[in-house]
């Protein structure tokens, strides 16, 4: 390309800006391993200085005062906010991304005696419709590994102990609702054993890799039984995250042993290479798989068993309705009374039905109001809205509980779900996508409630209960 | 192979700290320009040139889009030049006596030749405008890359150079002129 005479003139008065480069590299270079041992950076999140002391010697001796003064007017040399365990949900649902790498232990009896054996987990999320997830699942100590990805357009399957992959077109907005139940909810519960850090409580500070972790401990007893789980956290303050995690399960008489350790978890950062890369491993066999026969949302269920009869209640779909209510579709089936197997099947719009939602911390209550019953197979999708009760209009902290019998059954089973937030196109877009997937294929076009209609239904049912605010 | 920002940024992430000496091969030259453009000395540009990066290294655990370094980093220069520049303001109103007449001309320093002529083409060009050339010519003339600097769109970055090209092209005969 033919260079102007200015052209030239501005390129060459742009090489003054190499001076000293090489020098002020290694200057920098050498700075950052003393910093970095006091900075967030690194493989492990590391506590970030108090005070930035980067001044050239030369410029402090020429003007020392307005040196000083430009040191304390810089803002990083700010204090830091820091964290605690509590923060860790907030941090995880504001992050545009989380990677998660674990280790899974199981120990029993091999062909060489009493071993313990690992596998290796690990969950990358992204917004709005990016994951990849490798599970793994023990049996007689043999790990079986399952990777799902999917990026919105494809979903793929990989079976390692079978060597085969699934692969076919995403079903629509099923990879923004999974991303969504991952970050919101799913993630959460797994680093902290359960939907919150209530219970935790702080037993000390520890370093790990050189940083000043506070440590946090939570055990939980399984109730009725011998069995128990124990989380212990290391968690950065200066980072909001964890920088490793210890799960220990005890099953009945037999010791504590640990069961996973989760020791890297990052937010905001792009997926490991080929973590979307949907071609086949040599050696797999591919086989099509029509993702859109499988059901959008989630397989959250709880149920009781026995003598083959079964009682179960389901959440599929939970969406929060601009934090005023959630427009949940549930079923609850009860094959041990025939004579009610269902029940609460039929009424008026916006009747109060009698399976009412807690708080997690049973501190809240809500009501839930029946939207329309979409008959199934062997049993039916119920629409409902959960609106909360008292003085407040305001859903509350994540989650929601359902706490169900069945009858002939002794005692109360619990199923917990996250009604998941979206920004409102997509949210409108959730609601008529989901009706869909429940409503038989005969229905009338206006069968679909429209997210106008779900708010003018919230305003009445609000204004019965708690009047005009 | 060259990696790319968010290799780099990722490497740096997970504790390779020689890879953050690729951000700065890439972009110190850039940082000091937009920093030069607010202290007009090179010395005092260097030496923000590295708080900057010493600040975006303690801070790439934020950095929400790893292949936009170049953008944040600049993004930082140019805080770092405005806090600077106001410092500066108050410095030199409390300490009037003091430095009185020193600095008259906020760090005016132009012993180089090759910064002398930049301040006098420059000078007058808004401060975007000054920044597409800086992006553009210190970028190997990477007009994409350039325009992600800035955090300008393609066509709007082209707008905006073309601009500043003619405004410079004619700033540079206007020199001529009166030097003949």
């Amino acid at each position: 390309m033919n260079q102007a005479p200015w052209e030239k003139k501005l390129e060459h008065c742009y090489t003054a800006f190499d001076e000293q480069h090489a020098e002020l590299r290694a200057d920098l270079t050498a700075k950052l391993g003393a910093v970095a041992s006091s900075t967030v950076v690194g493989r492990a999140d590391r506590p970030l200085p108090r005070k930035s002391v980067w001044r050239r010697s030369v410029a402090i001796a020429v003007c020392v005062l307005v040196g000083a003064f430009v040191l304390m007017t810089l803002p990083f040399g700010g204090t830091r906010p820091l964290y605690g365990l509590e923060d860790l949900p907030n941090r995880l649902v504001a992050a545009r991304s989380i990677y998660v790498h674990a280790i899974s232990y199981q120990t029993g009896k091999t062909a060489k005696g009493e071993e313990t054996l690992s596998a290796q987990q690990e969950w990358y999320v992204e917004r709005p419709n990016r994951y990849r997830v490798t599970s793994i699942g023990w049996s007689q100590m043999t790990a079986r590994r399952l990777h799902t990805a999917s990026d919105g357009a494809h979903r793929i399957l990989i079976d390692d102990d079978a060597k085969t992959v699934l692969e076919g077109n995403e079903v629509p907005l099923a990879s923004e609702y999974t991303v969504a139940s991952l970050i919101q909810g799913s993630l959460i519960q797994q680093l902290l054993g359960g939907p919150s850090s209530a219970g935790f409580r702080k037993t000390g500070s520890e370093p790990v890799q050189g940083v000043k972790c506070d440590v946090y401990e939570r055990e939980f007893r399984h109730p009725g039984t011998a069995a128990s789980d124990r989380f212990v956290i290391w968690f950065n303050p200066v980072s909001g995250l964890p920088l490793r995690i210890n799960a220990f399960a005890k099953t009945g008489t037999g010791p504590e042993r640990l069961a996973m350790v989760y020791d890297d978890v990052r937010i905001n950062v792009e997926p490991p290479r080929g973590t979307f890369d949907f071609t086949p491993p040599a050696g797999y066999s591919a086989i099509h798989a029509d993702w859109a026969s499988q059901r959008l949302g989630d397989q959250n269920s709880a149920s009781f068993s026995s003598g083959g009869k079964e009682a179960f209640c389901a959440v599929r779909f939970a969406l929060n309705i601009d934090d005023r209510a959630a427009l949940i579709c549930w079923a609850q089936f009860n094959d041990f009374d025939r004579q009610e197997r269902e029940g609460d099947l039929q009424g008026a719009l916006g009747r109060r039905l009698s399976l009412t939602p807690s708080s997690f911390s049973r501190d809240r209550t809500y009501g839930n109001y029946f939207l329309r019953v979409d008959p199934g197979e062997r049993f039916h999708w119920r629409w409902s809205l959960v609106v909360p009760e008292g003085n407040t209009r305001s859903m509350g902290p994540n989650p929601l509980v359902f706490a169900f019998n069945a009858s002939g059954t002794p005692g109360t089973s619990t199923l917990v779900f996250v009604p998941l937030v979206f920004d409102r196109d997509l949210l409108i877009r959730m609601i008529r996508e989901a009706q869909r997937q429940t409503l038989p294929k005969n229905a009338p076009p206006g069968a679909v409630f429209t997210i106008e209609q779900i708010e003018g239904l919230i305003d009445r049912i609000q204004q019965q209960t708690t009047g005009p605010m | 192979l060259a990696l790319d920002d968010a290799d780099l940024v990722h490497r740096t992430l997970r504790g390779d700290l020689e890879t953050f000496g690729g951000l700065y091969d890439r972009y110190a030259r850039l940082v000091r320009a937009v920093l030069w453009d607010a202290t007009h000395d090179l010395s005092q540009a260097q030496d923000l040139t590295q708080e900057v990066f010493l600040r975006a290294f303690q801070r790439l655990p934020e950095l929400r889009e790893p292949a936009k370094f170049g953008a944040w980093v600049v993004g930082i220069a140019r805080l770092s030049a405005k806090e600077w520049q106001r410092s500066r303001v108050r410095d030199r109103d409390r300490l009037e006596s003091a430095v009185s007449g020193e600095n008259s001309r906020l760090g005016a320093d132009c012993e180089d030749d090759r910064l002398a002529v930049l301040l006098d083409l420059m000078a007058d060009l808004p401060e975007m405008e000054r920044l597409a050339l800086h992006s553009f010519y210190l970028e190997s003339q990477n007009a994409d890359q350039a325009a992600m600097t800035t955090g300008l769109s393609r066509s709007a970055f082209y707008k905006l150079l073309n601009h500043a090209r003619e405004k410079l092209a004619l700033r540079y005969r206007q020199t001529q002129d009166d030097t003949r």
